[in-house]
């Protein structure tokens, strides 16, 4: 290393991995527009796109919580008790400023309670969401009580119908989106602590940055996130059914995996999850379009989770191996 | 910490158990003792239910002459599939009017989640309860057949409703409508609506579900028999049938064939996912949407011209039905080849298969959605 090195702010490069995504998203785009004539039909990408957005939200959050070392799987039950809270004030005619606003707090505050119990609680992720998300499903049960929310006053279809500077809304709003995200987890210290932390909780701990603090705002911040999506969901759907959300959480997992975020930790970016996400929803447009039986959607996406890990310990391992010759290198020329 | 940590969790469970309760407050608990509670709880519901409840079949009033008391107030037990969907909803207000116009004692059983080895383990405590009569939603016939006999075995009358296992011990099926009905009716229903042929696409569940598979089989079969005209281009399964993963595929059906004059959503969860596709696509009058859904989830599609028409029955009649079986069993009546039965009229008996009929389907239009309320 040199000295200015030290002095410049780090800046760290998109890697081989997010590289990797990108690439096989490009070749999946250009095959599925060979084979069917109607996928590059503006109507069709505007389509997936549309239906991905909350997907694509959710999975920044998730991405956060992931590079820590943790999951949540309680998203889709939140994003439906948010979203039957956002119908049941659709109905009552609320404005829709703070039926947004109302969306986002409740979000954040299961979010910051699912922090909670993993830092003060010291319970693992993966079994702490799991109780919460059993918990906030019986109670979409309760709160739907038998009755589902159908026709729903379509307030928020900004996200399903509506257009920016002649583009789709959804486009615009992602773009946003994922801009204040890679800004904040590559240049704000909050966000690179989130990297800190993941790589080594107690390297952190003792370089001064709070281990407990950072993962609150992620799992925070993921609430939010999930709360805001509950707006997408019901400007979508303008209906809530009991299965709401039944899927979200292993959908986003799966996007995060597939876009290169380490399972372990400490690696990945959103700009890989949203390849991710785009490269599984075009995937499952194309098996569609195809007409290829929905019984290998589920496969495919499974195949391709257990392949991104694959490829994440392949490129780890080089990754290890170049340093190490590099090392040696280094010490013969010593 | 480890002190914290312990509280927290408890709490955590404590919670749990609430949010549990709350939504299964009829099942009965695993111990004998708070069983005595339960049952006076269950006596309750009826009396109050009977006052508030107006979604009782409107053909109540005409009923009030015509019954005949039951001979003992028998505790007549149903186990749904779930509980805290309007269907199941639907049956136990019917059972607990036929429950309050007979002079017996309804029970309604059941888990939030959709389970067979719940369904096991909830007979198992109405065995213990030694209830007088037990009837369910069979979801897995192989689990629940040792079960069943083993409440015969006890003294317990033992019959099917809703969904059956004709292998099993049971006295009798007490269904909402034939499978064949269902399948020919849908299609019958939206051959009209789409004004004779075209393209149609039909949007399931769970490719593993059995009932929503015998109808589309039943739909497939309809339209080569009877209708040239009209094809089925292809049909999608969903992942546990959710309506969002149910307004993508049907978004991404009407891309692929842009022609397409109907969808059918099969599972009543896929109906609001289907109907907004085609919403969202603004082709309104365009694509004609039908499926298996209630009145009061398909109302605002019926209400926009996104929907004509729904197939379904009544399931508050079929509630009715299940309780008004149980007491003819109980009481050694035998089922007759039509049976004229108060507040629901003629209902037939088939005896080489033991089936007790509802009714044909109810075709939902805009015309009678409203006069419903499940």
């Amino acid at each position: 290393m040199n000295k200015s090195s030290r002095v410049r702010p780090y800046i760290p490069k998109p890697s081989r991995r997010e590289y990797f995504t990108i690439i096989i998203l490009v070749i999946e785009i250009i095959i599925f527009s060979i084979v069917s004539k109607n996928f590059l039909s503006a109507n069709n990408l505007e389509t997936v796109l549309r239906n991905s957005t909350d997907l694509a939200v959710v999975s920044i959050g998730m991405t956060m919580v992931m590079v820590l070392g943790g999951i949540d799987i309680s998203v889709g039950s939140a994003l439906g008790v948010v979203a039957i809270f956002v119908g049941w004030m659709l109905q009552r005619e609320f404005n829709p400023v703070l039926i947004g606003f109302v969306a986002v707090l409740l979000g954040t505050i299961i979010g910051v309670f699912n922090g909670f119990l993993v830092t003060k609680a010291k319970i693992p992720a993966i079994i702490a969401t799991l109780g919460i998300s059993n918990i906030l499903r019986a109670a979409i049960f309760g709160m739907l009580g038998g009755s589902w929310l159908t026709g729903l006053p379509q307030v928020f279809t900004l996200f399903t119908k509506g257009h920016i500077l002649g583009l789709p809304a959804p486009v615009i709003l992602l773009s946003i989106f994922y801009f204040i995200f890679w800004v904040f987890l590559t240049y704000i210290p909050a966000g690179r602590h989130i990297y800190a932390v993941g790589n080594s909780a107690e390297a952190s701990t003792l370089s001064g940055i709070s281990a407990t603090r950072t993962q609150i705002v992620a799992f925070g911040l993921l609430g939010s996130l999930v709360g805001f999506s509950a707006l997408i969901y019901v400007g979508r759907l303008a209906s809530v059914e009991i299965t709401v959300g039944n899927d979200l959480a292993m959908a986003s997992i799966a996007a995060v995996v597939v876009g290169g975020t380490s399972v372990k930790g400490g690696k990945g970016s959103v700009i890989g999850t949203l390849a991710g996400v785009l490269f599984i929803a075009i995937m499952k447009n194309g098996i569609v379009l195809l007409g290829i039986p929905s019984l290998w959607e589920k496969a495919v996406v499974g195949v391709l989770i257990i392949l991104s890990v694959v490829v994440d310990l392949v490129f780890t391992q080089r990754s290890e191996r170049q340093k190490r010759e590099q090392l040696s290198k280094q010490r013969m020329a010593i | 910490m480890k002190g914290k940590t312990l509280i927290l969790l408890s709490l955590l469970m404590v919670v749990g158990m609430l949010f549990a309760g709350c939504a299964t407050a009829a099942a009965p608990a695993a111990e004998e003792a708070p069983a005595a509670e339960e049952e006076a709880a269950a006596e309750e519901a009826p009396a109050a239910d009977a006052s508030t409840e107006e979604a009782a079949p409107a053909e109540e009033a005409a009923s009030a002459d015509g019954i005949v008391k039951a001979a003992q107030d028998w505790r007549i037990a149903f186990i749904p599939q779930l509980i805290g969907i309007p269907y199941f909803d639907a049956m136990k207000a019917g059972g607990e009017q036929a429950a309050a116009d007979y002079g017996v004692t309804y029970m309604d059983v059941g888990s939030p989640e959709a389970s067979a080895a719940e369904q096991v383990r909830l007979m198992e405590n109405l065995i213990q309860q030694q209830v007088d009569a037990i009837s369910i939603s069979v979801l897995d016939s192989v689990s629940l057949n040792p079960v069943m006999q083993r409440a015969e075995e006890a003294g317990i009358v033992v019959y099917t409703s809703d969904s059956d296992s004709p292998d099993s011990v049971r006295r009798v099926y007490v269904a909402q409508a034939m499978d064949q009905d269902l399948g020919y009716t849908l299609i019958d229903t939206l051959v009209e609506n789409i004004g004779g042929s075209g393209q149609i696409g039909i949007v399931s569940g769970e490719s593993t579900a059995t009932n929503l598979n015998t109808w589309i089989d039943y739909m497939k079969e309809r339209v080569e028999s009877t209708y040239p005209d009209v094809e089925i281009v292809d049909t999608r399964y969903t992942t546990g049938g959710s309506s969002e993963d149910a307004l993508r595929q049907a978004e991404e059906l009407m891309t692929r064939f842009p022609d397409i004059k109907g969808l059918v959503a099969v599972a009543s969860t896929t109906v609001p996912g289907v109907a907004q596709a085609v919403e969202n696509a603004g082709k309104v009058g365009v694509v004609d949407v039908i499926g298996y859904g209630s009145p009061n989830t398909v109302r605002p599609y019926i209400q926009s011209g996104v929907m004509k028409s729904s197939i379904l029955w009544d399931p508050t009649a079929l509630g009715y039905l299940n309780v008004w079986a149980g007491i003819q069993l109980l009481e050694g009546k035998d089922f007759q080849e039509v049976n004229n039965v108060p507040g629901i009229g003629e209902v037939k008996y088939f005896a080489d298969s033991g089936t007790l009929l509802l009714g044909p389907p109810l075709v939902i239009t805009a015309e009678n959605v409203d006069s419903f309320n499940f």
